[in-house]
C-alpha cells in the first residue's frame, strides 16, 4: 500500500549509529547526519527532541510502517493491562514482517517486507497473506 | 501472527539466493521466541517478547515512546 519514500540507510545516519548492525550501513563511512547541514555541530536535543528520535528510530527499525500504523500499535498497548513500551514491541514483533525477519530468511526488515507482500511467505500452509503486518 | 501460526516459504522462496544466503549467514542469530528450521524453511513465533528478548542492534526506549504518544 505504501511506498518507501526514503533512502532505505538514512536513518543510520540520522541515529549517528547503526541501527541494524548491518556492516554495510552508511555511518561507517559517513558517520554524520544526511543532508546539506548534517556536518553541522549537533545541537543539544530538548526533552521533546529525545522523546522523537526514540519514535523515530523504532518506527524506522521496521521498514516502513507508516506513522498513522505505528501510532495504533501505541493505542492498543496502551488500552492493554500492563507496561505500554512492553506491550507495543510485543504488537511490533508479532507482525509477519518481523518475525520473517527474526527467521533470518531474510538479511533486512525491507526484504522480509517484500517477501510477505509478494506473497511468498505461506502462515498455516494454506493462503499466503500479502500484508506484512499480519 | 499468534503463537498458533506456522509459517513457510513458498517453494518459490525456498529457492532464493536471497533467502538461502540469509539463512546461512553469521551476522544475526535468531532469537529465543522464534523457531526456525532452515531445512524445511519454516518458522513459528513462540511467544510474545519483551523487550529485553529482541536483538535489537541499537538500544530502543519505548518508555520515551509512550511519552511522546502521551504529551
Amino acid at each position: 500500500m505504501s511506498k518507501r519514500e526514503n533512502a532505505k540507510y538514512k536513518i543510520d545516519r540520522r541515529m549517528g549509529e547503526s541501527i541494524w548492525g548491518r556492516p554495510k550501513s552508511p555511518v561507517n563511512k559517513r558517520s554524520y547526519g544526511p543532508g546539506q547541514h548534517g556536518q553541522r555541530r549537533a545541537k543539544k536535543l530538548s526533552d521533546y527532541g529525545t522523546q522523537l528520535q526514540a519514535k523515530q528510530k523504532l518506527k524506522g527499525y521496521y521498514g516502513n510502517i507508516t506513522e498513522r500504523q505505528f501510532r495504533k500499535y501505541y493505542t492498543e498497548a496502551s488500552r492493554r493491562p500492563g507496561d505500554t513500551g512492553e506491550n507495543m514491541i510485543g504488537l511490533l514483533e508479532r507482525r509477519l514482517d518481523a518475525v520473517v525477519y527474526r527467521a533470518k530468511f531474510v538479511p533486512t526488515p525491507f526484504a522480509a517486507r517484500q517477501l510477505v507482500s509478494h506473497g511468498h511467505v505461506k502462515v498455516n500452509a494454506a493462503a499466503s497473506p500479502s500484508r506484512p503486518s499480519r | 501472527m499468534s503463537e498458533k501460526d506456522a509459517i513457510e516459504l513458498s517453494s518459490k522462496a525456498k529457492e532464493m539466493a536471497l533467502v538461502l544466503e540469509a539463512a546461512k549467514s553469521a551476522e544475526r542469530d535468531t532469537p529465543d521466541y522464534v523457531s526456525v528450521d532452515h531445512d524445511k524453511m519454516t518458522a513459528k513465533l513462540l511467544r510474545t517478547p519483551k523487550l529485553a528478548d529482541v536483538p535489537y542492534a541499537s538500544q530502543m526506549q519505548p518508555h520515551l515512546i509512550v511519552e511522546f504518544y502521551s504529551r
